[in-house]
């Protein structure tokens, strides 16, 4: 695109390669590799939520959505704050109690049986996998459109970014290239945010108004995006649950020293993380009103570039050296979003095999540490490339959709096994089997009949599947509980699991 | 946690644990917990169904230019800020005191036998 955006982009790569190199120096155990030596303070923890939770598809979706769609997209955009409330009151406290690394941690203390295992770490990994695919594909399309390369060179080139941070640096180079990556993007909002605020003389309203005389009353209405209305209602129950069953989010809380921490760093990501996500809204509505939608969608048809546009605009217009800047600046910004956030989802997925499926399932924990690590490098490699391959194949694949399944088999499989694994004591391998088994493959089947891939030829009405699919989920874990039956022994040991999950005291 | 030193694990007894203070303790919490979920899944899912269902009401204009839905999704930012403040604060005053009790009741009996 321009001199400008490559040399910002390559500066916040530098600095990145900086932090990783640093953190490859302190990688040596296990702990260190997963868990950041489970070290970070709570404002750390809670950047690094907040640069996990902002990925590109929420920061440039949300103000592409809210511009095109207008009050769709902010209801996109409150969802995953009104979820860390699941995530701050039930779910982060005792899994940083229960588990080591991984939710398969939490799953396996519980269960003590190798199924429930690796019933937990399918479930990661397929939505680990599907969360990631898109994020690959939008970060090819991006630096395509940025730097005028090739699509599958662009998509080998995040690959390879994430592939480096993971392998050699871990959990610490992870976290802090996205605690660097949040504070850019929280510093550009700010910026935007106030000069945005400045064209209008500080009123919000304004946008209101004008864009609803601009684009008609129904601009400001629900249902402009999400036209069937069982949508709306699965797309907020999913976020509600599902957030607190993603696998890269609730390994953070593995990262710090204790529950009171990892509260904390809840508490933090809210504030950050829901301030940004409410200046989407602001931001959607301001592109609407500034730039246009005509514009908008002239330069994507999915609203993906609203915000470089709107910064675009901000700065100067287009060919003003201020524009220019704002442009390639929250541009870099976007492709490091990226390769921050395909980096987590990497480590998630391979703390499932290497450390879930390799050390605990296979090994049954007879591996030296040297080994762990060596094993967990070594995944974190092949899970890399083929991600990598994935993201190639998925060119000018409809792909958004498959951040709605991840999320979806979180709220439907997940996250009842995780909640009902730590709150109820008949709960047994059954109903972890049931629970995952039915919870996905209702969001895979429903979500594979519905308009997302048949389009007019659905047999499924909703593209988003939630609304049946997690009761469905629910509806497994608790009839395997039943069919498998009572355990005096399993159940008695749940006292010593409250215990543990509650104090975060271990034996 | 591995699957192999879990199984030599000592078999703790409830009352070693001091059970019914953890019991005490998840009772405390979910008093506190309960009507902050009640609050937030109505105001969030509450928001979802009208949504989805009651488009004209959402409609209704309640401030200048800003309709009711859009009221609601401000006010469903403030719910979730205002509960995460209250939790935090409860969990530290409340919660966390139980919790250094109960484990430092635990070392005591632990010592003891």
């Amino acid at each position: 695109m321009n001199g400008i955006t490559i040399g910002i982009f390559a500066a916040i790569i530098a600095l990145t390669l900086a932090i990783t190199v640093w953190a490859a120096r302190r990688t040596r155990t296990a702990t260190d590799f997963y868990a950041a030596g489970k070290g970070l303070t709570a404002a750390q923890n809670g950047f690094a939520l907040a640069g996990d939770w902002c990925s590109a598809a929420a920061f440039l979706g949300f103000t592409g959505l809210t511009a095109l769609y207008g009050m769709d997209g902010a209801l996109y955009a409150i969802g995953p704050l009104v979820a860390f409330c699941t995530v701050l009151f039930i779910i982060a406290e005792p899994l940083r109690n229960t588990g080591t690394y991984t939710i398969g941690d939490v799953i396996l203390y519980r269960m003590k049986r190798p199924p429930a295992l690796a019933a937990a770490v399918l479930g990661t990994i397929v939505i680990n996998l599907a969360y990631m695919i898109p994020q690959m594909a939008g970060g090819g399309a991006l630096l395509k459109l940025l730097l005028g390369l090739r699509y599958d060179v662009s998509v080998v080139l995040v690959g390879l970014g994430m592939i480096v941070y993971v392998a050699a640096g871990g959990m610490l180079a992870t976290s802090w290239v996205q605690i660097v990556k949040a504070v850019l993007m929280l510093s550009a909002g700010t910026v935007l945010l106030l000069m945005v605020l400045w064209q209008v003389g500080f009123d919000p309203l304004v946008f209101f108004s004008a864009d609803e005389a601009r684009y008609g009353p129904s601009f400001l209405l629900p249902g402009n995006f999400l036209k069937n209305p069982w949508d709306e209602v699965s797309l907020g129950l999913g976020y509600v649950l599902g957030l607190a069953g993603l696998p890269h989010v609730m390994t953070r809380f593995y990262t710090v020293p204790d529950a009171k921490t990892a509260r904390r760093s809840v508490v933090w990501v809210m504030f950050l993380a829901g301030a940004f996500f409410a200046c989407t809204t602001i931001f959607g509505l301001a592109a609407a009103h500034f730039v246009g939608q005509d514009a908008i969608r002239a330069a994507d048809r999915g609203g993906n570039l609203t915000l470089p546009l709107l910064a675009q605009y901000l700065g100067g217009g287009k060919g003003s050296a201020g524009g220019e800047i704002m442009l390639g600046f929250i541009a870099a910004v976007a492709v490091a979003t990226i390769i921050a956030v395909v980096a987590g989802l990497t480590l998630a997925t391979s703390g499932a095999i290497a450390h879930d499926l390799y050390v605990n399932l296979i090994k049954k924990g007879n591996v030296r540490e040297r080994d762990q690590v060596l094993a967990a490098r070594v995944t974190a490699i092949v899970v890399g490339i083929v991600a990598t391959l994935l993201g190639i194949l998925a060119e000018g694949v409809n792909v958004a959709v498959l951040v709605i399944l991840a999320i979806c088999i979180a709220a439907s499989a997940n996250f009842p096994v995780l909640a009902l694994s730590l709150f109820w004591r008949r709960f047994n391998t059954g109903g972890v089997i049931g629970g995952m088994g039915l919870g996905l493959i209702s969001s895979v089947g429903l979500a594979l009949i519905g308009p997302a891939y048949l389009g007019k030829d659905a047999l499924w009405p909703l593209v988003n599947p939630t609304v049946v699919a997690l009761p469905l989920g629910v509806l497994g874990a608790v009839l395997g509980t039943l069919i498998v039956g009572r355990n005096d022994a399993h159940e008695r040991r749940f006292d010593e699991v409250m215990y543990r999950v509650h104090t975060g005291v271990r034996s | 946690m591995t699957v192999a030193n879990l199984k030599t694990e000592i078999d703790w007894t409830a009352s070693a644990l001091g059970s019914t203070d953890v019991a005490g303790l998840v009772a405390t919490k979910l008093r506190c917990i309960a009507p902050m979920i009640a609050v937030y899944l109505t105001a969030y899912l509450g928001l979802s169904i009208l949504c989805g269902f009651a488009k004209p009401v959402l409609g209704t204009k309640v401030l200048g230019p800003v309709n009711l839905g859009f009221a609601l999704i401000a006010l469903n930012y403030l719910v979730a800020w205002v509960l995460a403040v209250i939790y935090a604060r409860v969990a530290n005053r409340v919660h966390d005191p139980l919790v250094q009790t109960i484990i430092a009741k635990a070392e005591h009996e632990g010592g003891q036998s």
